[in-house]
């Protein structure tokens, strides 16, 4: 449910962009909580 | 005066360091882990909204997406690598992908804590970038 909120605020985000509606330091950030939502909460290492 | 802005950087430095290798050590898919990472972002994300709404008047430089194309650039540069190298081999450790060299990062807690630290660094750039402002150009 998180995973799927996560991914439609980055597609909101990167679209928000496109249109120029949104400052592009928006989508900076978008990204930037991406990478740190995926490596720190989300990925588990190998064993 | 001195001192004491000193022993405000060192206690500051401390309770991240401290933070930091909390969240680094919480299990992912979990609730504190998702609060760990959603800190960060609050605060980066509130003080830039802040600092938009109460700066002096000017253009940021990053404006639209071609001020964010460098970096969206750089993502997609990476996308392009990790699916280089899952053709190229997948887990081979002779073509590493992106993942690979991740799951080694990330394999021990103070590796973990410096990645950890390399992305709020780079949250904290993302600020400083919201923050500079270039004057109007003339029309």
């Amino acid at each position: 449910m998180i995973g799927t909120a996560a991914w439609l605020a980055l597609l909101g985000a990167v679209l928000g962009a496109l249109g120029q509606r949104v400052p592009g330091w928006m989508a900076l950030v978008a990204l930037w909580a991406f990478a740190g939502w995926h490596l720190f909460a989300r990925y588990t290492v190998p064993r | 005066m001195r001192g004491h802005s000193h022993t405000i950087v060192v206690v500051v430095a401390a309770a991240a360091t401290g933070y930091g290798w909390w969240a680094t050590g919480v299990r992912p898919f979990t609730p504190a882990a998702y609060l760990a990472v959603a800190l960060p972002v609050a605060a980066v994300a509130g003080a830039g909204w802040w600092w938009g709404r109460h700066r002096a008047p000017g253009r940021s430089p990053v404006r639209g997406l071609r001020g964010a194309a460098p970096w969206l650039g750089l993502a997609l540069a990476g996308l392009g690598l990790e699916i280089a190298g899952l053709a190229l081999g997948g887990r081979s450790p002779r073509v590493p992908t992106l993942s690979t060299v991740v799951d080694h990062a990330l394999a021990f807690h103070a590796t973990r804590l410096v990645v950890f630290a390399a992305w709020v660094a780079l949250g904290l750039a993302l600020l400083r970038l919201r923050g500079r402002r270039r004057p109007r150009s003339a029309p």
